[in-house]
């Protein structure tokens, strides 16, 4: 299967972290890659557990980048959420919630369980019009940036691997066996339809 | 060749392919201008047009060209340019403002136009004449073959900003393409507007420049990026213009190219939401692709199909009078639905995943929808049963219905399959629950299915697989859930959920949903009305539909219940469910297997009715597949039932008999356990028998008789009497068939017999281990020899004692040896009762030391025989009573009188306390065998001189 013919799209809660990390890295490597969150709002870690800092998915990653900054540039910049929306900006303008996007994909990967419950919940509500397939497969990333790295090398992986094989509804079962005896955390995947 | 400044690029390649490949990475055949040579990847791609008869594209490339206007022919900046019927080449040069003229070998040939043109753009050549267009003001000049002017048209009325490219379609239509307003204008040769591509939802127009139409009128563009683009604009835009295009877009579904015929696809598919009469020219061409080679494609088709079968339906439906062009598509539709449907069982799992989804489609098509029904959003108007009119000519509901069973049982079937992948397992999952939601009346079905595949998943599944699958199936479970129409079902989704792992939280969040206000007030009056209740009625229908489809799946789920309902309450039993504990804790592993953990949850509410209700279930399911309870019983019947009635009466018979001989072999199996063992199991196995003999007897004049002599032979007897008396019952039994036969009216009554399917033709050496120690086969005989012994009093009830002393005896003389020593033993116990069975054994040996018994062998050796008596003998003198008359009355039965024997009577005779009984016996002796009585008399008189008083006293009493 050719790169450009492969859709991925990357779902975590906020689309900043996770996400976005495995979007700049899958797009390095020439994949047809777009990037959700899917909560109902965007939420950023704030001065203490409590008090997180709450976004619209309107707002761009500009906004926020320069709202935090104004707020407390030492603390944001110490706990690298800077550094953070500095590349989201450069990858898109601001993030996209998942259930709001009309686009196909061939493929969803999401970064945890929540997320991946509210994809197939997304998918239920909808109606199928084009009986296309699309494949959800989850695998447990935890919400900070090592390892959001480290999960985007494991999606990459996955998706070198699915690009390799000839065929994606032929082969997608064997990929996932084969992915289930590596050291995934809670592989779990599902096929439903556009 | 002079130096050309143009950057006409002259590329070769198959058109078809060409139209589909949006990115241009062909290498040109030529390439003129200064850059033109080394490096073939276009800058910036402007004017194109493509000469068909020699299969050429012709591209201008306004950046790589070199210094304007330096020698006669160099271009400045080319846009626009246009090969004619002869292959010479016609390009516009901004920059010098005028047309050039190339031959095929791209040589110099003249100018165009030099005074008029202000700001030209493209150029197109049509047999009559030159046409060029000009941006500022936007207007077209038309110039004459040999280059007059002759006509100027204005486009200032048709509000474009800044045309930049245009072009001819076949028709004489101009395109026109405004790169800044990202449109494209359709003019008719006679000035009217047809349409304006680009705009309101239509596919967009991005960065347009160069546009060319082929004659099979596709849309070629370059782009701003040095993309060329293929649109099917025309389609989306003017449906009218569809049926000139059909013909020939069908025709590429012939090319090599995979992607070719992916796109074209997806394009007759379009073609056809937008105009269902186009089916009727689409349909022809599908049986094809769904053999293809390229497996992209096939799946590409059967996905096509999902929406090109409803519509099919629809289309054929609302059409009152079938002309023959209908009945032709609706039968080239039905073959491709059979076709489909059987691609479930491709190799191919994608290929699966969308036959699937195509017989979802399929049911929910042919069945009706009811104000119970889920509607999705959006296919209000989608094809069901309801919709077509009854008795249309073509459309039969009672076939399509037939088509709806057929479909929702190959998928409960592959749900129930052990060898099913994850994948399509899922799938299933989904279309049962979307088939559940939108036709309720499916929904017991598909819960008691989900509930058969919880407890079944197939066993090779991963630990991903096995909670993806759970997950899923727990998701679905919950939607189903809060469908209205589960309240009658909500206790058996509830505990499925809970096993599962469903938490009470989101079993009260997915509670069942009331039904809407308004269906509830409809339901009521229906029910107050004589409608009753519709849903109860489709689910009649429907099941009854159902029924005549061998539902296999069905069947299976009724044994289940029925075993559950059997074993239900033995589980509220504490001791048995004890037991159970107790004898499966010995089975379970040493170390909790990972699988084990992963699944497991707490069980929530243990000990209720409703869990015990799940657990009997689960393991009625287990039982079941493994033929075991009184469920699979059934099922095996009826099983047996199905398949008898296709066959012949005479092959019934053979079979038949085959049956009861297996079924002896069986009992007889059954004869080797242990009496206790023995009668149980044999309770089990004898019930399916009585069962079939009753179906079989049902309508039979024996049948009294029959049940009669089955009646006394209660569970109770012991397995040897059971199957004496089974095999004098099967004698008759097939006296009755050969009756029958006889009669010729066999066929009628023979067709309910029963063939024993699970039983397997009886092989001995199947059963027989070939290397047995010997003292192990000793012990295993003593054993079994024991085991009759012990049958004597049920024997004795069954009026059989003959012939299982006829059984011992044979089996003692035949395998002698420690058999020998037991049955004396065996004797010896109770002498009085067992004297029959003693003397029976020693006549046989008799028999047998006479040589009666084996031709070949007569040896006349009273060697076991002699042991047999004096065994016998001693075994009196030292058990019983010293007067009991037993003693003579065994010597004087007994066929010969042997020297040990007589040793034994003479000890008698000399012992005080035996010694009437001894020479009485002597004495009977000497009267009733004359034919030696000299021996007998020799020792009476020998006794006359012994030295005790008391025995010489009797034998001289005797003489006297």
């Amino acid at each position: 299967m050719k790169k450009e013919d492969m859709k991925i799209a990357v779902v975590c809660s906020s689309n900043q972290n996770r996400s976005m990390e495995a979007h700049a890295f899958l797009k390095k490597k020439d994949f047809d890659v777009h990037s959700f969150g899917s909560g109902t709002q965007v939420k950023l870690p704030g001065a203490s557990m409590h008090q997180p800092n709450i976004y619209d998915f309107n707002t761009t990653y500009e906004e926020m980048y320069r709202d935090l900054a104004s707020k407390d540039h030492q603390l944001y910049t110490g706990n690298g959420i800077l550094r953070m929306l500095d590349r989201n900006r450069r990858i898109k303008p601001k993030p996209e919630r998942f259930q709001d996007s009309s686009l196909l994909f061939d493929m969803i990967v999401t970064c945890e369980e929540r997320v991946y419950d509210q994809v197939l919940e997304e998918f239920e509500n909808r109606t199928v019009r084009l009986y296309k397939p699309v494949y959800v497969v989850n695998i447990d990333i935890l919400d900070n940036h090592e390892a959001a790295t480290l999960g985007a090398i494991t999606i990459n992986d996955f998706c070198q691997k699915v690009k390799d094989s000839a065929d994606l509804d032929g082969y997608i079962e064997e990929v996932i066996i084969r992915m289930d005896n590596s050291d995934w955390t809670n592989l779990l995947y599902a096929v439903v339809f556009y | 060749m002079g130096k050309q400044q143009s950057k006409n690029a002259r590329m070769s390649g198959g058109m078809k392919e060409w139209e589909l490949d949006y990115s241009l990475k062909k290498q040109p055949v030529i390439a003129v201008g200064k850059n033109g040579g080394a490096n073939n990847e276009l800058r910036a791609p402007k004017g194109l047009d493509i000469h068909e008869p020699n299969q050429l594209i012709y591209i201008a490339d306004s950046v790589r060209t070199c210094t304007r206007g330096e020698g006669e022919g160099d271009l400045g900046e080319p846009l626009g340019l246009c090969p004619d019927y002869n292959g010479d080449v016609y390009v516009v040069d901004s920059d010098n403002k005028r047309v050039y003229v190339y031959s095929n070998e791209l040589a110099f040939i003249k100018y165009l136009g030099t005074q008029q043109l202000q700001d030209p753009r493209d150029v197109k050549v049509t047999p009559n004449s030159i046409l060029v267009l000009d941006g500022s003001p936007n207007r077209f000049y038309f110039f004459s073959r040999i280059g007059h002017l002759y006509q100027i048209t204005c486009l200032s009325r048709f509000d474009l900003n800044s045309v930049s490219f245009f072009s001819l379609d076949p028709a004489g239509n101009i395109l026109v393409v405004s790169y800044r307003s990202e449109i494209i204008i359709v003019i008719s040769p006679s000035g009217q507007l047809l349409h304006r591509i680009g705009e309101n939802g239509g596919p967009p127009v991005i960065y347009p420049n160069g546009i060319c139409v082929s004659l099979s009128r596709s849309i070629y563009l370059t782009t701003f990026d040095g993309d060329l683009q293929v649109r099917e604009l025309i389609i989306r835009k003017d449906p009218s213009l569809l049926d000139n295009f059909l013909e020939e877009v069908i025709s590429f579904l012939g090319d090599s190219s995979s992607h070719v015929k992916q796109f074209v696809i997806s394009f007759l598919e379009e073609a056809c939401v937008k105009d269902p009469k186009t089916i009727i020219q689409v349909v022809p061409s599908i049986p094809f692709m769904l053999e293809d080679q390229d497996l992209h494609v096939v799946k590409r088709v059967i996905r096509c199909l999902s929406q090109l079968y409803k519509i099919a339906i629809k289309y054929v439906a609302s059409i009152k009078r079938a002309d023959e062009r209908i009945q032709e598509l609706w039968e080239t539709m039905t073959e491709i639905k059979n076709q489909t449907m059987e691609l479930i069982d491709s190799e191919n799992d994608g290929v699966r995943t969308f036959a699937i989804k195509f017989l979802e489609v399929l049911f929910l098509a042919h069945s009706k929808r009811t104000h119970s029904s889920e509607v999705p959003a959006g296919t209000e108007n989608d094809v069901s049963l309801e919709k077509i009119p009854p008795g249309h000519p073509i459309l039969k509901i009672s076939s399509l219905r037939e088509d709806a069973g057929i479909s929702v049982n190959k998928l409960l079937f592959l749900v129930a399959s052990p060898s099913i992948t994850s994948t399509n397992l899922m799938v299933c999952i989904s279309s049962l629950t979307t088939i559940a939601r939108q036709r309720p009346a499916q929904l017991l079905t598909v819960i008691q299915s989900f509930e058969l595949l919880f407890a079944n998943l197939p066993p090779n599944f991963t630990r991903a697989q096995v909670s993806s699958v759970r997950k899923l199936l727990k998701m679905q479970c919950l939607t189903l859930y809060r469908h209205h129409c589960a309240v009658d079902y909500k206790s058996q989704i509830s505990t499925l959920l809970t096993g599962l792992g469903a938490t009470p939280y989101e079993l009260s969040r997915y509670a069942p949903r009331p039904p809407p206000e308004i269906s509830k007030h409809k339901a009521r009056q229906e029910l107050s009305n004589t409608g009753a209740n519709q849903v109860q009625g489709d689910k009649d229908e429907m099941e009854g539909d159902l029924e005549k489809e061998t539902p296999e799946i069905r069947r299976v789920i009724e044994a289940v219940e029925l075993t559950a309902e059997d074993i239900r309450p033995l589980l509220s039993n504490p001791d048995i469910v004890t037991d159970i504990v107790i004898s499966s804790l010995k089975r379970l592993p040493d170390t909790m297997p990972s699988s084990f953990r992963d699944v497991y949850t707490p069980i929530e509410s243990a000990g209720t009715e409703a869990q015990v209700r799940q657990l009997a279930k689960l393991l009625a399911n287990q039982m079941t597949a493994r033929g075991i309870g009184i469920g699979a019983e059934k099922l095996e019947l009826s099983h047996s039932l199905n398949e008898q009635q296709k066959s012949d009466a005479r092959s019934l018979k053979r079979t038949y008999e085959e049956y009861l001989t297996e079924k002896q072999m069986a009992e007889l199996g059954l004869e080797a356990k242990k009496s206790k063992d023995g009668s149980h199991s044999h309770t089990e196995s004898r019930q399916p028998f009585s069962n079939i003999l009753s179906t079989l007897l049902g309508s039979n004049p024996y049948n009294s008789q029959v049940s009669k002599r089955l009646s006394p032979m209660g569970p109770a007897l012991p397995p040897y009497m059971q199957s004496h008396g089974e095999s004098d019952l099967t004698q008759n039994i097939m006296d009755i068939q050969q009756m029958d036969l006889d009669s010729k009216t066999s066929k009628r009554k023979m067709a309910v017999i029963p063939k024993p399917k699970q039983i397997k033709q009886f092989k001995l050496s199947d059963i027989t281990i070939t290397h047995m120690d010997d003292s192990i086969k000793e012990k295993l005989m003593i054993q079994s020899i024991k085991r009759i012994f012990e049958a004597e009093e049920s024997a004795l009830r069954g009026e059989s004692s003959q012939e299982r002393v006829k059984l011992i005896i044979n089996l003692i003389t035949n395998y002698g040896g420690v058999l020998r020593d037991a049955l004396r033993q065996f004797i010896v116990e109770d002498l009085r009762s067992r004297i029959e069975l003693a003397l029976a054994w020693l006549y046989q040996e008799y028999v047998i030391a006479q040589g009666y018994i084996r031709d070949d062998d007569p040896r006349t050796d009273y060697e076991q025989y002699d042991a047999c008596l004096c065994g016998l003998l001693h075994a009196l003198k030292d058990k019983l009573d010293p007067r009991d008359r037993l003693f003579s009355k065994l010597l004087l039965e007994a066929p010969r009188i042997t020297e040990n024997a007589l040793v034994i009577v003479r000890q008698y005779c000399q012992d005080e306390d035996r010694v009437s009984i001894g020479i009485g016996t002597l004495t009977e002796l000497i009267l009733n065998r004359p034919s030696s009585p000299g021996v007998y008399l020799q020792n009476l008189l020998e006794l006359t001189i012994h030295e005790k008083e008391e025995v010489i006293i009797h034998p001289v009493k005797v003489s006297n």
